[in-house]
């Protein structure tokens, strides 16, 4: 149905997809541009720069297709004061917002980020039959839940904030932490975005254990703040949830 | 007769009093990107071990992101927005029943935004990026050309912006090109790199096109990196360049006022 | 006297894009589309003189309008000609529409984020209408629509019928010679409809402002209107008194009754019985033969009634009839 209705406007279809495309590969140009300016960042070549920035698209187009558009379906479902029909659903609402929300966008940024990616595998004569690979998915997995709390995060916020929308901007702005390397910041940062909101998930982490491995301390190390991070905000959801269905709606 | 101008303008501001925990919220945004910035090339430069990297110092790149947002926040434009949502509402007429030049009225309810958008981003930021990047402020004199080249900025990015809603007279929905809009002016303008960052061909093709002096040139004026004779070069540039695009939007209304049905779906 | 409005052999054709439902046939429009031709108008003619009430009227989609966008500017017609206060509309906008008001039922023109006292405001810079003026014909109309509560309030948390009443005072704050209004009456309930029938009435007789109204309530025609023009598909089936379609035309009235029990025995003069339902009745009233007020006099009397509900010949019918006539 909404595929459908998204075709019927042709041209806003293929320029969305375009222009998004343009919109993903705009960073990693850029990346080129400073990589051909100056000697780049310490530790990180081009290639594994663009791995970093394409697994950090990836796993943003993942959340795009699958999960984007639920916050903005319950915030304006609540606005309207007919959240109430999801309650009435023999399943969790949480499940059901969860996979009845698809933005095809997604796939633009999802494909970008797979090309991108890749294009440095190869350039870097990468071993897909590794463990670190085996790590590499492990973390990407890791980000796209992180990414779930967080729309859950922002969705259970919509019940009590009018204005979530703005939270949501100021999450994409936040995200733009993960496109480097988490080593070029200054500790506090560093601390913030590996164990306080761990966004270096998106990006940093796959990129690291696939290009130099990863030991059982560093995924303990990274893996239990984004599982926490899930816990705290499925229990936030679960809070949100009884608040509203106590205040009858 | 001044009165019917001001008026444009106030709405627009008042207008913004209703967005305006959109703008404090930039007051966070904007110096948390100053900040991925400055670690950035912070490490690039002292990895490269220069003190200059394409004519621009450490604290002279900082100053050019920083001075961008400040672009970005004057030179912001939703008019491509409005087009498609009146568009497909109909409610277009609304605006073609008032007595107003739809182009100036559009065009200063947006001022009315900057003027908002001075008091509670430009300002306050620039004492943040001050006191924590120091950034520098230049002389009375340069800072004038500066504000001069910024008008003329918004004028452009807003003809841009203009003419893609004006698609939506044939294309109706325009959420694509206006996406690609924002982020394609961006990038040409060198909004997110200087352009002595990119390679020479596109330097040379870039003094012919309309984008960099939305942004490049406007920054590096503040970053006094132009003598009297660059600015003036750069003023008639966007002069030129306004006149050509307010020749298309001429043109393009004159047979898209012919299409509009007024009618909403 | 002069023509206010004057229309000779106006025609409009729309293009429009044919669009089928499903993902196939939305793929297959995205290579090819096929256009298709729709008259909207086919060549009318009429005339306003300046201080007339009109009534525009027809069936959804007949063209009504059509036209009065096309009068008041907003669109270029295919052929015709168009004079309006001197003006041909869709030429010098800027100018011509600071002589005339328009208010679309179904569109929104007021600021949707702000109170309407703003676009109020708005207006009077707009429309360079002075101060004192403005204050005055402000106090006066919001008193007469009965909106003072909320003119402070956000427009979008405003309802239709309030919306509305907001919009037509901003379409007469500059004292328009000549004021369009598009199913003004939309949304608002009994006692608001008979308040914005007066409001207009009176803009009438104090300043001589000439109205052009179309709707679908027959009410808003019967207390507004002397004269009507009947459109449909596109051609001007009707033009001239009200008095003569009402004692034509409009000879019969439906009610709608509610009992509290079955109607048993239920008979009248001149009364016709449409449909029949467990507590409820349809009945045509022929109005040559009795009175309404006699049958509801009688339903009272005979039955306890909880609610009787009269509707008009739809217009639909008087357009049939209409035409039956003139073969």
């Amino acid at each position: 149905m909404e595929l459908s209705s998204e075709l019927a406007y042709k041209w806003n279809f293929i320029i969305k997809s375009i222009a998004l495309i343009i919109s993903c590969i705009i960073t990693p140009i850029v990346t080129l541009l400073i990589y051909n300016n100056t000697s780049g960042i310490p530790g990180w070549s081009l290639e594994e720069f663009i791995l970093l920035q394409g697994t950090f698209i990836f796993v943003l187009g993942i959340a795009r297709l699958f999960m984007f558009d639920f916050p903005s379906k319950i915030i304006s479902n609540v606005r309207r004061g007919e959240f109430d029909k999801f309650l009435l659903k023999p399943y969790s609402p949480l499940l059901y917002l969860t996979f009845s929300s698809i933005q095809i966008e997604g796939i633009a940024e999802l494909t970008t980020g797979l090309c991108l990616i890749v294009w440095s595998f190869v350039k870097l004569n990468l071993d897909i039959w590794s463990f670190g690979f085996l790590f590499y998915l492990m973390f990407i997995a890791l980000g796209i839940l992180f990414l779930y709390s967080f729309i859950i995060l922002i969705s259970s916020l919509s019940f009590l904030i009018v204005n979530s929308y703005a939270l949501f901007d100021l999450f994409f702005k936040l995200t733009d932490l993960s496109r480097y390397p988490a080593s070029i910041y200054g500790l506090t940062v560093r601390f913030f975005v590996t164990f306080l909101l761990p966004l270096a998930i998106l990006g940093y982490y796959p990129a690291e254990a696939m290009l130099r491995g990863a030991n059982l301390g560093l995924i303990l190390q990274i893996s239990i703040p984004v599982i926490l991070f899930f816990f705290i905000t499925l229990f936030l959801w679960n809070r949100a949830m009884r608040k509203y269905s106590s205040a009858g709606g | 007769m001044i009165n019917k101008y001001l008026a444009s303008i106030r709405m627009g501001f008042k207008d913004m009093i209703v967005y305006r925990f959109h703008l404090y919220m930039s007051l966070i945004t904007a110096p948390l990107s100053l900040l991925i910035y400055y670690y950035l090339w912070k490490s690039i430069y002292s990895y490269a071990g220069q003190a200059i990297i394409n004519g621009f110092t450490f604290n002279a790149l900082i100053t050019y992101y920083a001075i961008n947002t400040i672009i970005g926040w004057f030179v912001y434009s939703e008019v491509d927005a409005w087009f498609e949502q009146n568009i497909i509402n109909g409610e277009l007429i609304a605006d073609l029943l008032i007595p107003v030049n739809l182009f100036s009225h559009y065009f200063l309810v947006h001022r009315g935004y900057s003027i908002f958008g001075l008091m509670v981003e430009t300002i306050p930021f620039l004492f943040i990026a001050k006191l924590v990047f120091n950034i520098p402020i230049p002389g009375f004199w340069i800072l004038m050309a500066f504000i001069l080249a910024l008008f003329f900025a918004v004028v452009l990015e807003f003809m841009i912006s203009y003419i893609v809603g004006l698609t939506a007279f044939w294309l109706k929905r325009i959420t694509g090109i206006r996406k690609a809009r924002r982020t394609i002016v961006l990038f040409l303008a060198g909004g997110m790199l200087p352009l002595s960052f990119f390679p020479q061909w596109f330097q040379d093709i870039s003094f012919f096109l309309p984008f960099k002096y939305i942004r490049d040139a406007v920054v590096n004026i503040w970053l006094g990196n132009y003598e009297i004779i660059g600015m003036l070069q750069i003023y008639l540039l966007q002069i030129l360049w306004i006149g050509v695009l307010g020749y298309i939007i001429y043109l393009m209304w004159k047979r898209a006022s012919k299409r509009f049905s007024g009618a909403g779906t | 006297m002069k023509n206010i409005i004057e229309v000779r052999n106006l025609k409009k054709t729309y293009k429009t894009h044919e669009r089928k439902s499903g993902i196939l046939n939305a793929i297959k429009s995205v290579f090819a589309r096929k256009h298709r031709y729709d008259a909207a108008l086919k060549g009318i003619n009429f005339s306003i003189e300046p201080g007339e009430i009109v009534g525009f009227i027809g069936p959804n989609g007949a063209g009504k309008s059509t036209t009065i966008k096309i009068l008041a500017g907003l669109l270029y017609p295919s052929d015709g000609e168009v004079q309006v206060l001197d003006f041909i509309p869709w030429k010098e906008r800027v100018k011509y529409v600071q002589n005339i008001g328009v208010v679309f039922g179904q569109k929104i023109q007021l600021w949707w984020d702000l109170p309407p006292l703003d676009t109020f405001e708005l207006h009077r810079d707009l429309y360079k209408i002075p101060k004192e003026k403005f204050e005055k014909r402000l106090k006066f109309m919001i008193k007469i629509m009965g909106v003072s509560k909320i003119i402070n309030k956000p427009v979008r948390d405003l309802s239709l019928g309030e919306r509305m009443k907001c919009q037509t005072i901003a379409a007469l704050l500059h004292k328009p010679k000549l004021v369009f209004l598009d199913e003004p009456t939309i949304g608002l309930d009994a006692v608001a409809k008979e308040r914005y029938r007066e409001f207009i009435l009176s803009t009438n007789t104090r300043f001589g402002t000439t109205f052009l109204i179309t709707t679908h309530d027959m009410q808003d025609i019967e207390k507004l209107c002397k004269r009507i023009i009947i459109i449909n598909d596109g051609r001007i089936v009707y033009d001239g008194p009200l008095k003569e379609i009402k004692e034509k035309y409009m000879t019969t009235k439906i009610l709608d009754i509610k009992f509290d029990g079955r109607p048993v025995g239920f008979k009248h003069k001149g009364c016709e019985i449409l449909k029949r339902g467990k507590y409820g009745l349809k009945v045509v009233v022929d109005l040559s033969k009795s009175k309404i007020n006699e049958v509801i006099d009688y339903l009272i009397k005979e039955y306890e009634v909880v609610d009787i509900n009269i509707q008009d010949t739809p217009i639909e019918e008087i357009i049939q009839r209409i035409y039956k006539e003139k073969k």
